[in-house]
């Protein structure tokens, strides 16, 4: 009986969808990964999605209402570390963001965000308050997402900071805000972008955003990666020049391509179709967990799973979206393809949770 | 568990509300992607190939030089380089001192190269350090990852496996200049190329140069060159221009004949010159210059320049060719074409005698013979190298028809030898006289040409080939180097045959006479060259002579090894073998040496070489003991029993 049940309500969709992506991911990172002091890299990623399925199997086993109370403490866990990693991180590129574990880089980061949807799961769930949200209502819960904010720019990581901006963002929209206020934020955000440009951003930043706005003006240098991943990308035409063909990543004209600018890999290789397919890939992904979050028993379970949601999606946009010049190139990662025990855990580990939220509908 | 079920509903409508917009993001994304790769997608294809393909000039591999026998004397070796692009490397201490390690440099040495880098234009790979050992090779290797925009470029640096051997003739080859460009009338000459310099590899260096290609040359974003596997296929399309290889010489010179003969003239301590060629064609079987240099070490994509600036100021000259670009008057060697002048001219017979009592008096002067000969015959005169008999012919021969002779022997113009830089010496004769100095000829100057000295002067060559011309009995050739030029697969392109200059008329007789006495000079006693130039295995004809450094006036009265070497005359040795019909004739100039017998046991080498290996002797020990018996004369001892003295004629 519970075997059956077990089958039943498993979210097959969302662990086929993973799988898939999984499975293209590490194909293209084979090619991405060739040159010299990479090679091999696709087996480490194995090694990992193997720790993450271990992982999968013990979450989706977890009882919801442990989640719940793990949220407040998760949070403060997580702002310590974040505080912490400034001061004892590992610096690289200029930037501290993981602990050394010595076989493990953890990046707080990467908790961070499934930690913030928690914890405003939690809290928009317990205040039993039907919205509409106004300001005043919305403090608290910004009192939770600035510190992590301005802890994670601090590092200085402006991808995962904004993932954990628009993430909660998303989720205050998803909880319904009230109107007027909505044009308040609206207005404060238009004021705030030039003088945060000017005051708050790095100068490494600043002309990304520049880059972005004309990516020829420096071709050597900051526009080097804009224009030859955009190369890339477009070499690539409907078919791709096939795996293992591609001149730009094998070449090493893109740097990072095992990493963030795994999608110009794949799409140089596998052209416009490919790049529809994988597209695809990610809103079936989507769709189930969207439907996970349709279907939630209540509304923490909702709530998070929709937060959830909102992680994934915005990797995928946000990453795809700099590597073909729609928005400005910023440090994220695109799930399931992105080398990374960390990235790929944390997505993993989102997969679990929502697993574990799709199967309480009928057990409970 | 929710709370009011209308709540739910609410929730669940967002949630299409969201998914709306997701497809509405994703479409974004799929616009972009569409215009970049189908609507842009043929541009940014060029670009892609544009980014990786670079191309690229192709070196082709130069001309093999080979001997007569078809041993390689000059070929090319693959050699590595390694280079930096600096529009890839990240200028840093780290990587600098990394940089300095691999390539085995000092901290300051890499600082000069790196400076140099600083200068260039970025795309230009700039040479950090040419020619590099395998272990310099796996040391930059291991640091690629770290060390972007250095790499290694396979070349090909040109061998010359006998090292010093025919140096000056084989020449060497270097990168082209700014003004080997301006003067490249073709325009085919291009930065990065090599060009002959100097000797064989400059006169003939548009035949070994070869013809550059162009390639397209795989690059990825370091700048590095890659080899893909399957690269043509990854391409496409690979259009290239294959590089034509140089075409090949094949020389008349006998290479071992090269080495004895340097191997004699080094042994017996002498700077000085070497030529030997077959009489019956005019090929150069050995031309010799000591001292001489390593080539190799000149022709390098990097030329130490302690190493090139030491060969130039060098005092002893190294890279001179002196055996065409040195002249020297040609002291008693030219008493030959004075003798067959007085006999065709009539103006002496084999019977004419002179008595020489120690010299004359001509004019208000007196001029000294080296001893004192007693009456003196034709033949004794060339035997014992009579002044006192010379000033005699010189006399009623006149200046104008000593110059006629002397030139139909070649003197006094170009032997026409396919070498850059030869020298015409000089014949001089009245006019000459009248143009040169606005002045009358002074009957006194016809006696110092008489003995070769005063404004004569000749070439090594020139003499080889004008006593070659006495020897084969009036046939004077063009000396020639190259036999034939083939392609890389053997095709002939050209072939030299021997090129007569002239047949020189003049009566078999008085060959015969003046023979006579050539080979007297080595083989009878009272021969200047009786024990110097004597073989036991060949009689060896010949001619000793003493070309003076100095004016007569500053050498007044001075033993020639009394004065500082620089100063000492030099020693001529002129000669061929067999008597009839030779096959070699060889001259050799010993700078410094003071007499002329100091040059024939040189000759007498290479000429016994030259038989020992058309004739391999057969081990015999009376053979092998009289021939250290030899050099048990000293060398004070062979003075006193031939040769001429230093002092010749001087002002009474």
């Amino acid at each position: 009986m519970e075997s059956q049940n077990f089958i039943k309500t498993f979210n097959v969709g969302l662990i086929v969808s993973m799988f898939l992506l999984f499975l293209l991911g590490v194909i293209t990172l084979y090619s991405a990964a060739r040159g010299p002091g990479l090679y091999g890299l696709y087996k480490s990623q194995l090694i990992y999605f193997g720790i993450g399925l271990v992982l999968i199997s013990i979450l989706v086993f977890i009882d919801s209402e442990i989640l719940q109370k793990l949220s407040y403490l998760s949070y403060g866990g997580v702002l310590i570390m974040l505080g912490l990693v400034l001061v004892v991180g590992h610096e690289s590129k200029g930037s501290s963001r993981w602990f050394n574990l010595g076989f493990f880089h953890l990046q707080p980061s990467e908790l961070a965000k499934v930690s913030i949807v928690m914890t405003l799961a939690k809290y928009f769930s317990d205040e039993k308050y039907g919205g509409p949200y106004t300001l005043k209502r919305l403090v608290v819960p910004a009192l939770f997402i600035l510190p992590y904010f301005l802890l994670i720019l601090k590092q200085p990581d402006m991808g995962t900071g904004g993932i954990v901006f628009l993430t909660a963002g998303a989720l205050i929209l998803f909880v319904k805000v009230d109107w007027r206020s909505l044009v308040i934020l609206g207005i404060l955000g238009v004021v705030t972008v030039p003088v945060a440009y000017q005051f708050v951003l790095h100068d490494y930043q600043r002309e990304r955003v520049k880059t972005f706005l004309d990516p020829e003006r420096d071709p050597r240098d900051t526009g080097y990666n804009a224009l030859q991943c955009k190369i890339a990308v477009g070499s690539g035409k409907i078919f791709g020049k096939g795996y293992l063909k591609g001149t730009q990543s094998q070449l090493n004209f893109i740097p990072e391509q095992q990493t963030d600018f795994i999608f110009s890999v794949f799409a140089e290789e596998r052209g416009f179709f490919g790049a529809l397919i994988l597209l695809a890939l990610y809103g079936s992904y989507c769709f189930y967990s969207f439907r996970t979050v349709a279907r939630a028993r209540g509304k923490f379970e909702m709530l998070l799973a929709f937060g959830l949601t909102a992680i994934m999606f915005w990797h995928v946009f946000i990453n795809i979206g700099m590597v073909i010049g729609v928005i400005p190139i910023v440090g994220v990662t695109l799930p399931f393809f992105s080398y990374g025990g960390s990235s790929l855990l944390t997505f993993m580990l989102i997969t679990g949770l929502l697993l574990n939220i799709s199967r309480k509908r009928y057990i409970f | 568990m929710i709370g009011r079920e209308d709540e739910v509903r609410e929730f669940r409508q967002r949630v299409w509300g969201f998914q709306a917009l997701l497809i509405f993001f994703w479409l974004i994304l799929v616009m972009r992607l569409g215009y970049l790769q189908i609507f842009r997608g043929d541009d940014l294809r060029k670009f892609s190939e544009a980014n990786r393909l670079k191309n690229e000039k192709l070196f082709p591999t130069r001309g093999i030089i080979f001997d007569r026998n078809g041993k390689v004397i000059v070929d090319n070796r693959a050699a590595f380089d390694v280079v930096l692009l600096s529009q890839y490397y990240k200028s840093n201490p780290e990587n600098n001192a990394r940089l300095a390690k691999a390539l085995n440099y000092s901290p300051e040495e890499m600082e000069k190269r790196l400076q140099k880098m600083g200068r260039a234009r970025s795309y230009i790979p700039v040479l950090l350090r040419a020619d590099v050992s395998k272990e310099i090779i796996a040391a930059v290797e291991t640091h690629y990852p770290s060390l972007l925009g250095v790499d290694i470029e396979a070349t090909v640096q040109r061998r010359y496996p006998f090292k010093e051997v025919a140096s000056q003739l084989l020449g060497h080859i270097s990168e082209v200049d700014n003004r080997d460009i301006q003067q490249d009338s073709k325009k085919i000459l291009q930065l990065g190329d090599y060009i002959g310099r100097m000797g064989l590899e400059r006169y003939y260096d548009s035949e070994l140069r070869g013809v550059n290609g162009i390639g397209y040359v795989e690059v990825d974003a370091t700048g590095r060159r890659r080899k893909v596997e399957g690269a043509e296929k990854l391409l496409g399309f690979v259009a290239q221009t294959e590089p034509v290889p140089g075409n090949n010489l094949y020389l008349t010179l006998d290479v071992d004949l090269e080495i004895a003969a340097a191997n004699s003239l080094k042994k017996n301590k002498y700077n000085g010159s070497v030529v030997a060629i077959d009489p019956r064609s005019g090929e150069v079987l050995a031309l010799v210059n000591e001292p001489g240099f390593e080539p190799e070490s000149i022709s390098g994509r990097e030329i130490d320049p302690k190493v090139w600036s030491n060969l130039r100021n060098n005092k002893e000259r190294p890279l001179r060719n002196r055996a065409i670009q040195d002249i020297y008057p040609p002291g008693s060697t030219f008493k030959l074409f004075m003798a067959i002048a007085a006999l065709a001219e009539g103006k002496a017979t084999r019977q004419t005698s002179h008595y020489c009592n120690g010299g004359m008096s001509f004019g208000n002067r007196r001029f000294n013979c080296w001893k004192t000969h007693g009456p003196t015959d034709f033949v004794k005169s060339i035997r014992e190298s009579c002044d006192v008999y010379y000033y005699n012919l010189g006399i009623s021969l006149g200046p104008d028809v000593i110059a006629k002779y002397a030139r139909l022997f070649g003197l006094g113009q170009p032997t026409e030898i396919k070498l850059p830089g030869e020298q015409r010496g000089l014949i001089p004769d009245t006019q000459w006289k009248q143009e040169r100095f606005k002045d009358v000829w002074h009957p006194g100057e016809t006696l110092s040409i008489a003995i070769g000295q005063g404004y004569i002067s000749a070439t090594p060559m020139q003499l080889a080939n004008a006593y070659a011309a006495i020897g084969n009995g009036g046939f004077l050739y063009k000396p020639f180097l190259v036999k034939k030029i083939e392609k890389r697969n053997g095709e002939l392109i050209k072939e030299f045959h021997p090129e007569l200059k002239r047949k020189i008329e003049i009566p078999q007789e008085v060959f015969e006479a003046v023979k006579e006495g050539l080979y007297q000079v080595a083989n009878t006693p009272g021969g200047t060259a009786i024990v110097s130039g004597h073989s036991k295995k060949v009689g060896i004809s010949g001619k000793t002579g003493t070309a003076q450094v100095r004016a007569f006036s500053d050498i007044m009265r001075m033993k020639c090894e009394s004065m500082p070497t620089k100063d000492r005359h030099h020693g001529w040795f002129v000669g061929y073998a067999p008597r009839e019909n030779p096959e070699i004739a060889v001259a050799v100039i010993a700078e410094h040496s003071c007499h002329g017998t100091s040059a024939a046991p040189i000759v007498r080498d290479v000429i016994e070489a030259y038989f020992d290996k058309k004739n391999p002797p057969t081990p015999d020990p009376t053979e092998v003991k009289s021939k250290e018996d030899n050099p048990s004369v000293t060398e004070k001892k062979l003075h006193e029993v031939d040769g001429e003295g230093g002092e010749v004629g001087q002002i009474n």
